[in-house]
């Protein structure tokens, strides 16, 4: 290995034609450096050279960095790359140049690459092909498609993967004959995978079940391929809907057992996509060798997965493996997640064992289990979980309790009266979770319960008192909550703040104007915030100190509050948009775009530039709340420019909200992107009303598949809404 | 910040906490600038699981504000530590994944005494937790090499003050041992009488402990080269140039000749290509080449 002192350290000095020497250099650190170098200098300088070392022989490191470049350039180059191809004077290096412009997408490449496709020379042919699998571009299906026809066994080969890369459902019937040539199978069954068009799925499990040795590892892998591809969690469901009907249907005898032989060893990732498939196919003998994956920290998730469903019918099953192996505290939880909710015989005593187990989750779990099934006989128990250190599993336990009282009135006098007791425990928690028992039951005497809580010596059980005195808003409770505000633990005041703002009472204004200057900056920005509920001249003013003088969370709690103010507010919160601190710029433009009618368009718009993402998404988040008409061209340009995903969501959500019918376009574009694929979705199918003709006039005209994919999902959605509405509403499936 | 459980009146307190998308990136984006890790997106689901029970234990109800409250609260700072513990939390047990640990405690102890006779040979368990990984190294030399097992050190880090507390404790809850034969928890740790296993002196003096960022600046971690390193499931929740950083402190931290154990599910690919690939009896490794 080369040492540090013999390398040739890059100084920004060296000339065009020295760097160029340099992309063929031994170190990568070195050709690293040089490439960085040379995409900063002007391409026409450079370019020269590069398709030089592009076609250079015998160094194939100076041909990748000359490529690296290439691409560093990328859209501002396609032109000049496009004529330098010439495959019949430069055969070497337009081949590399394919290469190259594959990974820079766009129509002026494909429209160059496209007829190279059926070039004479094998390989440039070959090259062109790989080239538009790697463009993407829905375009280039029917030449792939033609390839497929062509007799060249090469360039077919090529053209099958290719339109696997591009994903076009319309290549689903044509490659699924191809199977049966085992010259092209496996490369067939990798594309079907990629392609992840639910009609793929009966040859893929056919070829997986006839596979010699069985399952067929390719068709396995192309079945994990289409889920794993899917955009949407509803598409996902689909497939998986799909594929466990045509494996009933296709499996026959020994898969399970062929598939849990691959489960039990092997290549980790292999293990992965067998447990899955197994897991579709069902069956008690899927149980232990997923069992056994759910021991391994890599598997535990997809050996998880496929129990969860197989649990209804083999709960005994998963339990009797569960007792035998060293499960991790995930792994336990979905043990109970599977069987919690059959009464097996066993389960009971495992559920309670496990609420003594050292892992939260695990408790949480049982707890779950547990109250589900609200038995009276599991009253100790839920009891007993009430004193939990964990709130989570505390939660359950008070569940359960209220789930076995609710089934008649002697199991409600039944748990009230066990209840009551604990309200003088000696754990804090146990007295909390009781208050909140007591409370949600309403039992006589509760009122005084709370009271006498509200002087409990540990904070957690006045705090808890506090939030159960609060929760109806009765303006009675104001004179009880006005002595918790004096209490000397911060979180109890905060609890009072909330529950003052609640009140229905001209009274409470006072109160927490005064909480307006409390020692803690949690109970002043939870009255802030509070304070929006309750109106008043005086109001405003407090809140516009606040929302200058304050410290940043009092000042945002105060500027959300002023938010609700509109539109006397209007000026004030204008003047604070370009604040120092993102955090009152984020605040500010939220507020700003709940006021409708008067909202400052311009400011929104403008922060839509904010080099602080958060803050963007927060002008998006405004622009879309005003729901002006004229928010729609400023969100439309900034979403062409803006890379963040969050903020692409925003954004999308925003264009929504302000002309649903005209963000249709940008809705279905978005449908192909993994980010926000799932916000458009959501979108599309709230608007279904709108959309609906439109979709499915989008689907008769043909999309790309990543597109179609998304559109059927919400088609379907759309379909089922529309049948829940009654007869007129239509069919809505593709 | 001062904790306490849920106000939360009814229902399941965690289904009743606010994650807003952008929140959930602002916390994971102190939490990089703080501790210099980059979690991987697919982590995101699993953070927005754990954040939830951290604010349920907090009784907060909206990730905005935490996200406040760890960027103004005067305690704001060690909420932020106790938060990436959360998230960075490595369940793990003793003699978890144990070929690797017989692997180091056997083949590797025999090459390296070999390759420096009299030398000490030194192993690092990086982000080792609560101590599991360094003690089961620990009890399984002692296993093989009794007394001799004194010439080897092993140091233990983490970035976790309170994890790293623990592992000083040494004392451990049954969960930990179900992967532990009998025999040996009988040997290496006496019963607490609150139901717990205390570690006995013998193994907790071969093992040193010191607080790391794998990322960060050097901490605890002494100014030695190691023979073996093991790193087993912590790269996994890390985007490819903080495991990419990671690795090559590694590199530079292996003695030449050394051995680098990941977790099963983990690899170099991608990461690095200053290593070879060592095969063992029961398992495989990467190793530092000899110049």
């Amino acid at each position: 290995m080369e040492s540090a002192g013999r390398t040739p350290l890059l100084d920004g000095r060296e000339s065009v034609g020295e760097l160029m020497a340099l992309l063929g250099h031994a170190s990568l650190r070195v050709r690293r450096g040089a490439v960085a170098a040379l995409a900063a200098k002007d391409p026409a300088e450079t370019l020269p050279g590069l398709l030089q070392a592009l076609a250079g022989e015998g160094n194939a490191a100076a041909r990748g960095s000359a490529g690296d470049v290439l691409l560093r350039y990328g859209k501002a180059i396609v032109g000049p790359l496009t004529r330098a191809l010439d495959p019949d004077q430069h055969r070497d290096r337009t081949i590399q140049l394919l290469v190259v412009l594959g990974r820079i997408p766009g129509r002026e490449t494909v429209e160059a690459v496209l007829p190279l496709a059926a070039h004479g020379d094998a390989s440039v042919a070959a090259a062109a092909i790989g080239c538009l699998g790697a463009l993407k571009d829905p375009a280039c299906v029917p030449i792939l498609l033609a390839v497929l026809d062509s007799g060249e066994r090469w360039q077919t080969f090529y053209a099958i993967d290719a339109l696997g890369e591009v994903g076009h459902a319309a290549a689903v019937k044509r490659l699924v004959p191809l199977i049966r040539d085992s010259y092209y199978r496996k490369a067939v069954l990798r594309a079907l995978g990629k392609i992840g068009d639910e009609s793929a799925v009966p040859p893929l499990v056919e070829a997986l079940v006839s596979g010699d040795p069985r399952p067929d590892r390719t068709a396995l892998a192309a079945l994990n391929a289409m889920v794993d591809g899917s955009r949407t969690g509803a598409g996902r469901e689909g497939l998986i809907a799909r594929m466990r009907e045509e494996l009933a249907r296709q499996a026959g005898e020994g898969l399970a057992d062929d598939l849990a032989t691959l489960v039990e060893g092997g290549e980790r990732e292999v293990r992965r996509q067998a447990a899955r498939v197994l897991g579709w196919l069902g069956g008690a003998r899927a149980i232990p060798p997923l069992m056994a994956a759910l021991a391994e920290p890599g598997l535990v998730e997809t050996a998880g997965s496929a129990l969860q469903d197989l649990g209804r019918h083999f709960s005994a099953e998963i339990l009797a493996e569960a007792l035998a192996l060293p499960l991790s505290a995930d792994g336990l939880r979905r043990v109970i997640e599977a069987v919690g909710s059959n009464p097996t015989p066993g389960s009971e005593e495992f559920l309670v064992s496990a609420l003594a187990h050292e892992e939260d989750e695990v408790r949480q779990a049982a707890a779950a289990a547990l109250a589900d099934r609200a038995d009276r006989q599991h009253m100790e128990v839920l009891v007993a979980a009430l004193g939990d250190d964990s709130p989570l599993v505390s939660a359950e336990g008070i569940r359960g309790l209220l789930r076995i009282a609710a089934a008649s009135p002697s199991a409600r006098d039944e748990v009230a009266g066990r209840v009551e007791g604990l309200t003088a425990a000696a754990s804090a928690e146990m007295r909390a979770a009781a208050l909140r028992v007591i409370a949600r039951l309403d039992s006589e005497g509760a009122q005084e319960t709370l009271d006498l809580a509200l002087h409990d010596p540990v904070a957690t059980v006045r705090r808890t008192a506090v939030a159960l005195l609060g929760e109806d808003g009765n303006p009675e409770r104001l004179w009880r909550l006005t002595v918790a505000l004096a209490d000397e633990d911060a979180r109890v005041r905060e609890e009072a703040v909330m529950a003052v703002g609640r009140l229905r009472d001209e009274r409470a204004r006072g109160v927490l104007l005064a909480s307006l200057h409390d020692r803690s900056i949690w109970v002043r920005c939870r009255a802030a915030r509070a304070l929006a509920e309750h109106p008043a001249v005086e109001v405003q003013a407090a809140l516009e100190e606040a929302a200058s003088r304050e410290v940043p969370p009092v000042r945002v709690g105060a500027i959300e509050a002023l938010g609700q103010l509109w539109p006397a507010s209007r000026e004030f919160l204008c003047g604070l948009a370009a604040d120092d601190d993102p955090e009152v710029r984020r605040a500010c433009l939220r507020a700003l775009g709940a006021g409708r009618e008067q909202v400052p368009l311009d400011m929104l718009a403008a922060a839509l530039e904010d080099p602080v993402w958060s803050v963007r998404c927060a002008a998006a988040e405004g622009l879309g709340a005003s729901g002006h008409g004229g928010a729609f061209g400023p969100l439309s340009r900034a979403l062409d420019r803006e890379r963040d995903a969050v903020v692409r969501s925003a954004l999308l959500t925003a264009l929504y909200q302000v002309d649903p019918e005209s963000s249709l376009s940008f809705l279905v574009s978005a449908l192909a992107e993994k980010d926000v694929a799932e916000t458009a979705a959501g979108l599309l199918v709230d608007g279904h009303r709108i959309f609906a003709d439109d979709l499915r006039a989008e689907w008769a005209a043909g999309i790309d598949p990543a597109t179609r994919e998304g559109l059927a999902v919400v088609l379907e959605e759309i379909g089922r809404r529309e049948s829940a509405r009654g007869p007129e509403g239509g069919g809505g499936s593709p | 910040m001062s904790t306490a459980p849920a106000a939360t009146v009814g229902g399941d307190p965690a289904s009743q906490v606010r994650v807003p998308e952008d929140c959930l990136r602002q916390v994971l984006e102190l939490i990089n600038r703080r501790f210099g890790f980059q979690f991987r997106d697919s982590f995101r689901d699993l953070a927005r699981g754990r954040l939830v029970r951290r604010l349920v234990e907090l009784g907060l109800d909206d990730l905005q504000d935490y996200y406040y409250r760890l960027l103004y609260d005067g305690e704001g700072d060690s909420e932020l530590e106790a938060l990436f513990d959360v998230l960075a939390n490595n369940e793990t047990y003793f003699f978890r994944e144990e070929s690797q640990i017989w692997a180091v405690a056997e083949e590797i102890l025999a090459e390296r005494r070999a390759a420096r006779p009299g030398g000490r040979v030194r192993v690092w368990s990086a982000g080792c937790s609560t101590g599991e990984e360094p003690y089961s190294i620990a009890m399984a030399v002692l296993e093989r090499h009794g007394t001799a097992a004194r010439e080897v050190e092993i140091f233990g880090s983490d970035q976790s003050r309170k994890a790293l507390e623990r592992a000083r404790q040494g004392a451990y809850g049954g969960f930990s041992f179900r992967n532990t034969p009998p025999a040996i928890r009988d040997r290496y740790f006496r019963p607490h009488a609150d139901g717990r296993f205390q570690i006995v002196p013998d193994v907790r003096r071969m093992v040193q402990f010191g607080r790391c960022n794998l990322l960060g600046p050097a901490g605890d971690l002494p100014l030695v080269k190691f023979d073996a390193i093991l790193c087993r499931n912590v790269l996994i929740y890390f985007d490819r140039d903080s495991r990419r950083q990671v690795v090559d402190l590694f590199y530079d931290r292996l003695a030449e000749g050394g051995y680098l154990l990941l977790g099963h599910s983990e690899s170099l690919l991608d990461l690095s290509d200053r290593f070879e690939f060592a095969n063992l009896s029961q398992d495989v490794a990467y190793r530092r080449e000899e110049s």
